[in-house]
């Protein structure tokens, strides 16, 4: 298989799993336990079956519907973090580069610094600060804010050397004599050619950020309980036992793994498009 | 604020029932590998706070008086024999002749004088202090000869001679010099050569690799004998070996790396085989959800029918099933019935009952909207955070199930996992939490042991900690019946002041008590005389008398 059909697999399948977790509520069989939140203790660990596809959890709970919810949560923070970290870096590294001079040296600085914090402590840092009453969605987008803001420097260094190069073609020096604004200049010549950079970055960020929330939620400071998301479903697996007794529960580690892996390979395969 | 939880499980254990079987002779030599979560932080035995350093350290350490963990009893330790005034006020303990630390050098009267002015000494900064502290007075500790010590208290204290448990004696001529200079709380520090270190227990510092395992060696100046008359601990060495998780301390126990596996969870047991494993049944420690009742709090729950509420929605049965896997023991009380001389058992036993707890809720003024989520007389939908130790997997499975139960009465609750130290400070400092799930206990079935979480001014009263005046008519009644229980030697006596305390905390349930988690521990079928017990240290608190039966010394 060519890279580029690899590329039209791996965004099918991501497509298929975005839709999945989207249209999650009508897909999750309609049974007691299907919204995935509710407990039935008289079933815990029960394997996958007619009313339960993908069996339940050690409470009782469908993990097929968690599965669904989980991923919706996941990609969510997912792709808003990129959308951050991404609005951040094409902002800032457009700047930087267009501009030079002194915005150039001061944003230079603070993506220095950006680079050597320790993102992860940092992102714990802050996400304990949090407080502790925050509802479903506001933790989602803390989370989100959290590690898009910690994430942008390597994009923003990256556009701000496109920009670099593309600000000395003919092109825009004949615009700038014409009596272009640098805004203009930016939006019209400059961040087009920036565009398919960013679009490879975004998938490359995405499962990035993914992970960083199922590792937030891996280590119970993510989004609580009872909604799951791909990290509290996989934090089930450090018990070795539930792991080996009961192998529905590697679902959303095998999920995770398919989207990583899709995204790798859309990327590679964008990049060479 | 650690320390004070620590001295929780530092006293010894009351008057359980029990019988002493006498320890099999031995053979010499070996050494047992064990299994330890983290590195010890300090090496020096009045300053330990935390669970590793005391285990080394209970084992290179003496005390005057021990309670054999078997048994339940006082036994003389370094101490042959002691005599008590009748007025209960003075003891006067007569140490063994001939005893000697483990470098060499003598132990006299000298040494417990300087050991109890040391714990003592606020600036030593040892949780143990305030256990010495008798009728508001420190113990006064005079030396009447060589080997003779006299205690004076300024009122008699309930649990007697059993205070001397667990003091380490200490050596005043390796340890005075740093005390008298103010730096005693650095001295014994883990970079500390094994050589500067000594004490009067079986074993002796011998190697500290960071990262790696702590080597003990046999103390070749240990007073006790077995009953041959030869001179113990049987086994040349203890290596401690450091593994981060429980589920790789049994993985390891598995594949014969090591010889103990001291306290695991029930969710352990398939990767150990049944025959190694010792199902203790309900230990000393409890699990709780306790409600923020000090001021600012949501004023919910300072409601007793609200709290009364939330203990009748909970489903014990469920969590013992469920997250102990049938390993852990429902409760009304903080007294496990592990506890058979404390417990009240005329308390009854906990039933779950949702119809109850809607009665509750309607008597104490609440009421329940349209789409069934419950309201405060205000009309204030009812919710609150629960925050619990994000590591420990026990309690956040216990507030997810509290937190379903708690959905069936249309309350919501968001669970919030943060790191231990941040959730003690929440709970002990900031008082920025509304409900929690915790553990204590295991260390004590004397009802002295919980005195700090039980009077009111105490710093780990943990519903509203060092509380002036009670705040409640019922916190003033207990801090009454525990001071009187403090003094009151008579245990029929005692025991009536205790249970009336039980009957007070299970009415106004200041602690939501749940479970009691089972105790399982589990040990190679070659070694000798292993005889665990409810108390902590559970599997080594006789290492003097451990022994490998065969050759394979490890």
């Amino acid at each position: 298989m060519t890279m580029r059909w690899g590329g039209i697999v791996a965004a099918a399948l991501l497509a298929s799993v975005c839709l999945a977790a989207f249209a999650g509520p009508m897909l999750a069989p309609m049974t007691g336990a299907s919204d995935g939140i509710a407990q039935d203790r008289t079933i815990p660990f029960a394997p996958p079956g007619h009313n339960h596809w993908l069996g339940t959890d050690g409470f009782g709970r469908d993990e097929f519907a968690r599965l669904l919810r989980g991923t919706r949560v996941s990609l969510a923070a997912g792709v808003l973090a990129t959308v951050i970290a991404l609005g951040c870096g094409l902002l800032l590294g457009a700047t930087a580069g267009y501009y030079g001079g002194w915005r150039d040296g001061l944003i230079a600085w603070t993506t220095e610094l950006f680079l050597s914090l320790p993102w992860f402590y940092l992102v714990l840092a802050l996400r304990a600060s949090l407080p502790l009453t925050l509802p479903e969605t506001s933790t989602l987008m803390a989370i989100a804010l959290i590690t898009g803001l910690t994430a942008w420097p390597r994009p923003s260094r990256l556009v701000r050397g496109i920009v670099l190069s593309e600000r000395q073609r003919d092109y825009v020096v004949a615009a700038r004599a014409f009596g272009a604004t640098g805004t203009y200049l930016i939006r019209r010549h400059i961040l087009p050619a920036v565009y398919s950079v960013a679009l490879v970055q975004a998938v490359l960020l995405l499962p990035q950020f993914i992970l960083a929330e199922v590792t937030l939620s891996f280590l119970g400071l993510g989004v609580g309980e009872p909604t799951p998301s791909l990290g509290t479903m996989i934090a089930a697996l450090r018990d070795l036992h539930v792991l080996t007794a009961y192998p529905w529960m590697i679902a959303p580690a095998a999920l995770l793994v398919l989207v990583t892996a899709c995204c790798r390979i859309l990327a590679k395969s964008l990049r060479q498009f | 604020m650690y320390r004070l939880l620590s001295a929780l499980v530092f006293l010894p254990c009351a008057h359980l029932a029990g019988t002493a079987t006498p320890m099999e002779e031995g053979r010499y030599g070996g050494e047992i590998r064990i299994a330890q979560r983290a590195e010890p932080k300090t090496f020096n035995p009045v300053t330990a706070a935390d669970g590793p350093s005391r285990e080394v350290i209970r084992r290179i350490m003496g005390d005057l008086i021990s309670i054999n963990r078997e048994t339940h009893q006082t036994e003389p330790a370094l101490a042959e024999k002691w005599t008590v005034s009748k007025d209960a006020l003075h003891y006067t303990l007569t140490l063994r002749e001939g005893l000697k630390f483990s470098d060499g050098h003598p132990f006299t009267a000298d040494d417990v004088v300087f050991s109890f002015a040391v714990y003592l000494d606020e600036k030593s900064g040892s949780p143990q202090r305030d256990l010495l502290i008798i009728g508001d007075k420190p113990i006064q500790v005079t030396k009447l000869d060589v080997r003779h010590v006299r205690f004076d208290m300024a009122q008699p204290y309930a649990a007697a001679e059993r205070i001397f448990d667990s003091l380490a004696m200490l050596p005043k001529h390796l340890l005075e010099r740093p005390w008298l200079e103010g730096r005693f709380a650095q001295a014994w520090n883990p970079g500390t050569a094994p050589g500067s270190i000594a004490g009067l227990g079986p074993f002796r510092l011998k190697e500290y690799k960071p990262g790696e395992q702590i080597v003990l060696e046999r103390n070749p100046y240990y007073w006790k004998r077995d009953a041959a008359g030869r001179r113990l601990p049987y086994l040349d060495a203890l290596r401690f070996i450091f593994v981060a998780t429980e589920e790789a301390q049994a993985l390891r126990f598995a594949a014969g790396d090591t010889g103990i596996l001291n306290r695991f969870s029930a969710r352990q047991l398939p990767l150990i085989a049944a025959s190694a494993v010792t199902d203790l049944g309900p230990g000393l420690e409890y699990s709780f959800l306790f409600f923020n009742l000090a001021p600012g709090a949501k004023p919910w729950f300072a409601n007793t029918g609200f709290r009364q509420a939330i203990s009748a929605a909970i489903d014990r049965d469920a969590i013992v099933r469920l997250v102990f896997g049938g390993h852990a023991y429902p409760l009304s009380t903080h007294v496990s019935p592990a506890n058979r001389l404390w417990a009240n058992q005329r308390i009854p036993r906990p039933v779950r009952s949702l119809v109850r707890a809607r009665s509750l809720l309607e008597q104490a003024g609440f009421r329940w909207n349209a789409g069934h989520a419950l309201l405060d007389a205000q009309g204030n939908r009812v919710g609150f955070s629960l925050i619990t130790s994000a590591g420990n997997e026990d309690r956040m499975q216990m507030a997810t199930m509290v937190q379903e139960d708690l959905r069936q009465l249309g309350i919501e609750v968001q669970i919030t996992g943060i790191e231990f130290r941040s959730l003690l400070d929440r709970v002990m400092q900031t008082h920025q939490y509304d409900a929690c799930i915790l553990s204590l206990g295991g260390g004590d079935s004397d009802p002295n042991a919980e005195m700090n979480v039980w009077l009111s001014g105490g710093a780990t009263h943990l519903w509203n900690p060092r509380q002036k005046q009670p705040a409640t008519a019922w916190e003033t009644e207990i801090d009454g019946l525990m001071k009187r229980q403090g003094v009151t030697l008579r245990y029929t006596d005692r025991k009536a002041l205790f249970d009336r305390v039980q009957e007070i905390e299970a009415a106004q349930l200041p602690l939501i008590s749940l479970v009691s988690p089972g105790l399982l521990v589990a040990a190679r079928k070659d070694i000798g005389n292993f005889r665990p017990s409810v108390l902590d240290h559970y599997t080594l608190w006789n290492a003097e008398y451990l022994f490998l039966r065969g050759s394979g010394a490890k």
